[in-house]
């Protein structure tokens, strides 16, 4: 039980740290996540990098916060994990502990593309409305970033007010290529090639055509959405599994031969590699789900 | 001793090949100068020079198709700028080396020719599977990002841009199909685009490109390019569409064997060790 007093002490280090450590800049919640300084930062920012993750996933602290708040869940999970399992099992827990938060950060970067994506057949559709009724590139785009924004907090609205504001000080194209270049959604850069065509072709003769393009792109992202949600479906029964294994250890584990066998090092071994061949293999179908359509 | 007869079996076998087959010369010239000498002159190095013995074998006797799918796989792991500077003749001589020496290695851990024959298998899939896995995520990103790209296409030629300037305009999209058709202007220097995009086409060996590239050298030749492109624009968009649906079907049968693999088969294991255990002790302790 003197273990605990450590681990504790740690977890309540990592706890001050990570609500007191000096910020930058000032951020509440997450909603610095979707401000316009968010999306200026995130561009001059390598995509590789912790900072950028963190950023982009709408976490206000520190790259070396973040890993420290990695090692002690880890070893919080670990030796939580050791007192009703110990040995290799409370071990492979503690790794997994370890690997999550990170494997977390990565996907909520890349779920900001992914709600790019799920906004934009309504903000294209906005878009294409503002415009066929005579408004300009940066007034339209200016006024869907805040339609947008009253519905719900995105990441669509920054991206479109923030370029509306650089078309107005600098040159338009350099604008939309900014767009292009900073966007984690493949269909936003589009977009933004799009109306770059657009603002050069003059934009009245265009309108019609960007109407028809736009209705088609809005379809096919529809189309898109639906199959990936429709595709997201597959992943239950992979998160159901894990539960009922976890369930029928912890009812098997009444019985007192059982009890004593899973502290056999056979036994030990072959649910840690359980363990780790369920994390992997949910890793695997999840990206399998991801890239299918 | 019976790993004596398969390694003596091995080696004759080997010696074989050696005393039948003409090494590579020094220069390589004809067929196997392409796979021995990249066009710019690059020295082979690593794994690609240790295995280059190993190359004129594959590439004379690996059929045809297996080399054509293989080249294909490369072709969309190295638009993913993986496998970069690989061959099929050269990816085929790792595959064959692998599996001898998983055959090795079975015969040497276990001596019995099953798991030989399970090591070499696996030696020579393992590669496959790895750089099978990049092409074909490579490959789908660009299938789900080409319609769009068609669209941006479309949109420039209706700005009255000719369609070469187009696809010159659009290459600069972020998405794959973009750095596809940069590839393909590269390559295109001093020859005919749409020709290129073609040839192109038939080296990734997918169907959609290689339909867009012909329909492209039509509308070339036809007088409304605008509407044309605009109806090609639409039937993709629509092909898309409907295949979006079809694949997200599909995609519970494909996950059937990482399930097994990953989850019912430790999901067994785990719960027959957990109460298989004290039998064993019980039984060992009679």
């Amino acid at each position: 039980m003197t273990i605990l007093i450590p681990v504790v002490g740690l977890l309540c280090t990592t706890l001050v740290l990570l609500l007191w450590y000096p910020k930058p800049t000032r951020t509440g919640k997450l909603a610095d996540l979707y401000t316009v300084d968010s999306a200026r930062t995130l561009s001059s920012l390598n995509q590789k990098s912790l900072d950028y993750k963190l950023l982009a996933a709408g976490l206000a602290m520190k790259p070396v916060t973040f890993r420290l708040l990695c090692v002690a869940a880890g070893i919080g999970g670990a030796v939580i994990t050791w007192l009703f399992l110990p040995g290799l099992p409370a071990i492979v827990v503690g790794g997994i502990v370890f690997y999550v938060p990170g494997a977390w950060l990565d996907d909520r970067v890349k779920s900001r593309g992914r709600k790019i994506d799920q906004l934009l057949p309504i903000g294209i559709g906005r878009i294409a409305a503002g415009l066929l009724a005579g408004g300009s590139v940066p007034d339209v785009l200016q006024q869907v970033g805040e339609s947008l924004e009253i519905e719900k907090t995105n990441p669509l609205t920054p991206e479109f007010v923030l370029t509306a504001s650089e078309m107005r000080i600098k040159d338009r194209v350099e604008a939309l290529r900014g767009l292009a270049a900073r966007s984690p959604s493949v269909s936003l850069a589009n977009l933004a090639q799009l109306l770059e065509g657009y603002t050069e072709a003059g934009g009245r003769a265009y309108t019609g055509v960007l109407m028809d393009i736009s209705m088609r792109v809005q379809q096919i992202l529809i189309a898109r959405n639906r199959a990936q949600a429709k595709a997201g479906d597959s992943l239950v029964s992979a998160k159901v599994l894990q539960a009922v294994l976890v369930l029928i250890l912890i009812y098997l584990s009444q019985d007192p031969m059982v009890r004593a066998s899973l502290n056999a090092i056979p036994v030990q071994i072959v649910i840690g590699v359980t363990m780790a061949a369920m994390v992997a293999g949910y890793v695997i179908i999840r990206s399998m789900i991801m890239e299918a359509v | 001793m019976t790993v004596l007869i398969y390694l003596t079996g091995i080696t004759v076998f080997a010696l074989v090949i050696y005393l039948t087959l003409e090494l590579a010369p020094t220069t390589p010239t004809g067929r196997l100068a392409e796979t021995l000498t990249p066009a710019d002159g690059f020295v082979l190095t690593g794994w690609r020079k240790s295995l280059s013995p190993l190359d004129k074998p594959v590439s004379r006797w690996t059929p045809a198709g297996l080399l054509r799918q293989t080249r294909a796989d490369l072709y969309w792991a190295q638009i993913g700028d993986r496998w970069n500077e690989w061959n099929e003749v050269q990816l085929t001589s790792l595959r064959v080396a692998l599996a001898v020496a998983g055959f090795g290695l079975g015969m040497v851990a276990t001596g019995e020719p099953l798991f030989a024959l399970i090591g070499g298998l696996f030696g020579f899939q393992y590669p496959a599977m790895v750089m099978g896995g990049i092409a074909r995520r490579y490959r789908r990103q660009f299938i789900a990002q080409l319609p769009e790209y068609v669209q941006l296409v479309s949109a420039q030629m209706s700005a009255n841009v000719s369609m070469e300037e187009a696809l010159r305009r659009t290459s600069q999209a972020q998405s794959l199909a973009g750095k596809w058709m940069r590839r393909v202007l590269q390559m295109a220097q001093g020859r005919d685009l749409i020709e290129q995009m073609q040839r192109e086409a038939q080296e990734a060996h997918l169907p959609e490109l290689i339909g867009m590239s012909v329909q492209l050298e039509f509308i070339r030749r036809g007088t409304a390019q605008q509407e044309l492109m605009g109806q090609l624009a639409t039937s993709i968009a629509a092909d898309y569409i409907g295949s979006a649906e079809q694949r997200a079907e599909k995609v519970g049968s494909e996950l059937v064997i990482p399930m097994v693999v990953f989850y019912f088969l430790p999901f067994l294991v785990t719960l027959l060790a957990v109460i298989g255990w004290p039998i064993v002790q019980n039984m060992g302790g009679m």
